[in-house]
Order: structure tokens, then sequence, then C-alpha cells
């Protein structure tokens, strides 16, 4: 997820009636610097697939979209949708970014573990920004709802859109309670999804301003738990520690949502960057080098069952 | 029954009679030749056997206008083989769709095989290894691929095994056979094997409830340097794979194992298809990519099984589909394209090759 030539998505994700729509038509109405490609994707895994309707800026259909040279093989490493947007990019070269929205009644991280497409695949596209409508004004409902909660955790940009139906105590209170389940997101806030587009398209992606902290947190809403570490690891290398979270993701049982991280790895010159959705995640070397000679490494993690005490012995244990 | 080599089965769907009679639209058509035991059976059929005759029609239009990347051209597919009605056969053999595989957990959840489980699929795997060494010692030039399947497919039967691919997902043949560019996936059909090429044969069995799956690429007579050295790195390749397979080691570096080889070679490694379970499934988690810097989940366990199948490339890693046979994939420039793969069961010590060569397999066409 860095900074190339390759054709960057962008996806929204947001509960039914977030202005998810109006931010897409909003979008095409007023950018002009652009190629932008738009796919609305409402269809779901049970649902099966179903051809979602992807327009231009001319707003004219692709309604081909799904005839795939390569569809549904038995084990094609790439979903169906990083295979049709692949596909779409050949034929139509100039692209530069591809706004995709998701379901606003569906759990969005196994869209986004696919759109999180594997290096080693050297695709033409790749994810850079998640961006999370809220509807503010029915925020305290929603926020019951774990479905809502799971669309708002993995947004690097978090909208607070009908502004002009709620009172100011209520956004103070919203933004504190976000603050738990995404502290790493960037707040924006809007009235119909008007804002500065920009701020969408030139997202930064890694905002690792979280980092920052010195200290320890652990914040628990309904049944969904944030960790703060900041942890002194002299002696584990990036191999070691690609086994540890994987037994963390894959082995214990937690509920591991997501996990972001700025890892020290002993023996390295730099520190490294730890992304991780559900089963999925990646260390790869960030361009930071180790400050002041410190081995501290910083990990934040959302999810459920989890524990700092769990947490801990899986980093320390040898 | 007549079990000779080259013997055809009546094609009507349950009926295993040796057959002898041709259809004359077929002939007509110049398809391949369709049998049938006697005209009664030939009635009953027809409202079936018809419609492949106007499938040929369509399918040969597409085959006219499609942009072929290399030298080779698909030949004819013969209609499909007869199984017999002892032989317990997977939900596909008559629907052609694997709906229960698809639906299943264990797509998600990699399962430990019970020492039960483990000895059926040793007895499956010697039966995959026994029709592979049958199909191996068959290729000569002049031989057609379908002629192979033939071998195959008699070899797999008389042990009273299914071969997984017939009609998994209506693919008509009991065995792929991956000539040249082909990178996997391919029919066998009419066309004679020639000096120089290189051909896979992937086999895959279905024995007491489990699948086993192999595969190796050979030599057709004399083939040139390049091809060699392909076919060896392939070997190689998947070699070096198996090295790092135990408790503990996590699936996502295969891809990197084999990746690094194969770069330092100078050639490529294909990134869409993928080492898979393998069990009470045909294909089953985990998907195992060959490629590097991927984020396949899981660690190997004791009783995990799964195949490691690296398709190994001359020139770009980038592959394409025959659009009108929907299955042979080929490189997208036309060059070679080489293959070696086995069923690999995790054991506490490391891991077993259940489908190891034997001291009575032919040898391969290089010093391994």
């Amino acid at each position: 997820m860095n900074n190339t030539n390759k054709c960057k998505i962008i996806l929204l994700t947001g509960y039914l009636g977030s202005g998810k729509t109006t931010l897409l038509q909003y979008i095409l109405k007023v950018q002009n610097l652009y190629q932008v490609a738009v796919i609305q994707n409402e269809f779901s895994d049970e649902m099966g697939i179903e051809a979602p309707l992807m327009v231009d800026n001319n707003g004219d259909i692709f309604d081909s979209f799904f005839e795939l040279p390569n569809g549904c093989i038995c084990c094609s490493a790439k979903g169906q949708m990083m295979t049709a947007i692949q596909y779409f990019i050949e034929k139509k070269p100039n692209i530069q970014f591809i706004i995709i929205e998701s379901n606003g009644l569906a759990d969005p991280s196994s869209l986004i573990k696919e759109l999180w497409a594997d290096q080693g695949l050297n695709l033409p596209a790749e994810l850079a920004t998640i961006v999370g409508l809220i509807p503010s004004h029915k925020f305290k409902t929603l926020y019951e709802l774990e479905i809502f909660r799971k669309q708002i955790i993995h947004a690097d940009l978090l909208l607070l859109n009908f502004q002009d139906l709620c009172q100011e105590d209520d956004i103070i209170l919203i933004e504190k309670q976000l603050k738990i389940i995404n502290p790493n997101g960037k707040l924006l806030k809007s009235v119909r999804a008007q804002i500065d587009i920009q701020s969408i398209f030139e997202a930064e992606k890694a905002d690792n301003k979280i980092f920052d902290q010195e200290h320890i947190h652990f914040e628990e809403v309904g049944n969904i738990a944030k960790i703060f570490l900041n942890i002194d690891t002299p002696n584990i290398t990036q191999q070691e520690w690609n086994i540890k979270i994987g037994q963390m993701l894959w082995e214990e049982d937690l509920k591991i949502m997501r996990i972001k991280g700025l890892l020290f790895c002993k023996d390295e010159q730099v520190m490294y960057s730890l992304q991780g959705v559900e089963d999925i995640f990646e260390i790869t070397p960030t361009n930071l080098p180790i400050s002041n000679q410190q081995s501290i490494s910083k990990i934040l993690i959302i999810g459920q069952k989890i524990t700092e005490e769990l947490i801990k012995n899986i980093i320390l244990s040898h | 029954m007549d079990s000779a080599i080259g013997s055809y089965i009546c094609q009507t769907i349950d009926c295993s009679k040796p057959a002898t009679l041709q259809c004359p639209t077929c002939i007509k058509m110049s398809l391949a030749p369709a049998y049938f035991c006697d005209q009664e059976c030939f009635k009953r059929y027809w409202p079936i056997h018809k419609t492949y005759h106007k499938k040929q029609e369509e399918q040969d239009d597409q085959k006219n206008k499609f942009k072929f990347t290399g030298p080779l051209r698909p030949g004819k597919i013969s209609a499909r083989l007869f199984v017999p009605d002892h032989i317990k056969k997977p939900e596909w053999y008559l629907s052609g769709q694997p709906t229960e595989e698809m639906k299943s957990k264990l797509q998600q959840v990699v399962d430990c095989k019970t020492p039960e489980d483990i000895q059926k699929m040793r007895e499956c795997a010697a039966i995959g290894r026994g029709a592979l060494d049958a199909g191996h010692a068959a290729v000569k030039a002049g031989v057609t691929t379908d002629e192979i399947d033939k071998i195959v497919h008699k070899y797999i039967i008389d042990h009273d095994a299914y071969p997984s691919p017939l009609n998994y997902n209506g693919f008509k043949k009991s065995l792929c056979t991956s000539v040249n560019e082909v990178i996997c996936h391919g029919i066998p059909d009419d066309r004679p094997l020639e000096n120089g090429d290189i051909v896979n044969l992937d086999v895959s069995v279905y024995f007491k409830g489990f699948h086993i799956d192999l595969n190796e690429t050979y030599f057709v007579g004399e083939v040139s340097e390049s091809s060699k050295f392909l076919v060896e790195k392939a070997y190689t390749c998947l070699q070096k794979a198996i090295e790092i397979c135990k408790p503990g080691t996590m699936y996502r570096d295969v891809g990197n194992v084999i990746e690094k080889y194969i770069t330092e070679n100078g050639l490529a490694v294909n990134r869409t298809y993928c080492g898979h379970g393998v069990g009470q499934l045909f294909h089953c988690a985990p998907t195992i990519p060959h490629y590097g810097k991927n984020k396949a989940p899981g660690f190997m366990k004791v009783g995990h099984t799964f195949t490691i199948e690296p398709m190994i490339n001359q020139g770009t890693h980038q592959d394409i589909l025959w659009t009108f046979d929907n299955w042979t994939a080929v490189t997208a420039d036309g060059q070679r394209s080489a293959q070696f793969e086995h069923s690999i069961l995790i054991t506490e010590g490391g891991c077993e090759v259940l489908t190891a060569r034997l001291p009575t397999s032919p040898p391969l066409d290089f010093k391994i």
C-alpha cells in the first residue's frame, strides 16, 4: 500500500443510509482532475456473483464487466473482484481511481481482504484508502450493531455525515467513541456528503500518529475491544514476528479484526510496519529509522476476546 | 468386457458394454468418433448425444477466431469414457458440479487427518502413482494425449478407483495433459506428441472417499537445451519447497522458497494457479500460492494434506485461457511451461510425500 503509478482503489464502507451513493454522485459531479471509475458492489458472498453496476466519468455503464477471461477457477489466488478490476484496467488503462461502494448491510472485511492483494501478484491496482461514512444522527442506535462497528474499524478516513441533523454535544460524543474502535482514522465532517474531495483522492494511507503514544491502553465497547501496546522487543527478528503474529491471528481463540503496528526487528536498520485484517497480515520494511537506539515496538489491536496479558504472552514467549 | 488399450465403451451414460458402432453424424462432421454398443443404446442416448454435435460446431467457430499465443493448436476431443458401476463416484460424476465441495467448511478450515484417513490416502496415492507411471511409459512421439488418457483411465478403474477430473466442472477426460506452452488443465485430444515436445501428465484419483493429486513433466524424444533447463528447474523448485514442509512452517513461505530459486534461474512462477488442500475433497483449504510475498494464512500441522504444484514459465508469468474450451491455460507469450506436483502429508518429523516416485517408476529424463 505505497505510492506507485498503480491505479488506486478507494473503498466506501458504511451502513445503509449513511450517504455512500450520495458521496459517489457528488464525486462524479464535481471532480474533473482524475479518470475515475465506479463499482457499486451490492452483492454479497452469500448471494453469489451478480454483475455489479460499473460506470465511468461520463456515466457510461460497463455491463460486460463480469465476462472474465479467467473466471471461476477453483484454485485461483485472486478473488473475483480483483480479477474483474484487473480486466477492467486492461480495457481502460488510463483509469487512475476506482471507487467501490460496499454493501451497506455486510461486513466489509472479506472484500477488504480480497482488495488487499498480495504484493507478489504485481497487480495494476492497489487498495489506497478506505472511507467510512457515518450517519451521525443515527449513530447512537447504530453503534449497538456489531455490523455497524465492523464497518467502521477499517476506515482510514471517517466521514461524519448528516452534521446538520446533530447537536454539537452529540458530535463530541461520537468522536470520543470512534477513537475507541478506530483511533487511527482521520475524521471529516460533512452535510449531504459534500466534502473537499481532494481529501479522499489524496488521503495519506499511513497516519501513524497513534504510535506517538507512550502508554498502554485497553478499552472496550460492546464486545469489541481495543488494545494499544508499547513493548520492548530487542530480541525478536522479523521472521519471529511473523510467527508470533501468525499465532495471534490463527492459533489462539481470539478474534482479531484489525491489527496495526510499528515493529522493532532485531538486526534490521529500519522499523517494520505491521498491517492485518482478520487472518491476513503482512510485515514490511518502512523508511523510518530506529529512534534513539530504542527497541520499542508499538501494536494496536482491535477485536474480540483479546486481553493484554494474552497478547503480551504471545509476543514475549520463546 | 474387452478392456484392451484403445477399445471403447458405449457412450450411453449407464451402459458399460464394449462398443464398435459409430455415430454417423460424428463421422460426417469429422468429429472424434463416438461409439455405441447397439442401435437401442444409440437411440436412447441420442437426445443427449446430439447436443454434442451442436456444441462442437460452436466451438469450432470460436477456435477459428481465437488468437493463439504459441504454435500449439487444439485437436479433437473424444467422447467421455465410462466408469463401471461398482466404483464409488464423487458427486460430480453425473452433475458435473462439485456443489458439496464448494459448500464444505473444509474450504475455510484445514483438517488434520486421522491414522485411518492417512492409510486410505496412501492406498489412493499408490493407485495415483501407478496410473501416472503407466501414462509416463506410453509417452513417445506419435502417441496422442487421448491414448494416454485412456491408459490412465483404464489403470485407475482397473484398481476400483475413480479418475477425479472426469466431469469435474464438466472436464471431459480423466487426465490433464499440458503440452509445451500449456501451463495446466490441457484436455487430452487427438494431436500426436512430437519429437521435442514436453508434456505434463496430471493425475488425480478418488478412492475410499479420498482424493490424491500428482503430476510430472516428460520429454518427448530429444528436446532443446532450454526445455531441459525449464523442466529440471520446475522439478528442483518443488523439491526445495518440500524440504521446508514440517509442523510450524507458515504456508506463505512455500512461495518465497519457490520464487527465490526460480527467479535466480531466470524463469518465472505462474501466479494464477495455487497448491491446495486435498483429502475428502479434491480441492480445499489451504490455498498455497507458489509466488513470493503472499499473505496465505496458517501454519502446517501434523495431519494436514495438501499439494504443491508450481508451474514454471520460460518467459512471462502471465497466463491466458483458451476461451473456447474454458480449461486450457497457456502462457501469454507462447513460451513453454513445466510443472511437477506431489500430495504431501505433514508428520511429526517433517513430511511424507504420499505420491513419491517408486523404484519401479520409469526414470525421469534428467538426473535427479
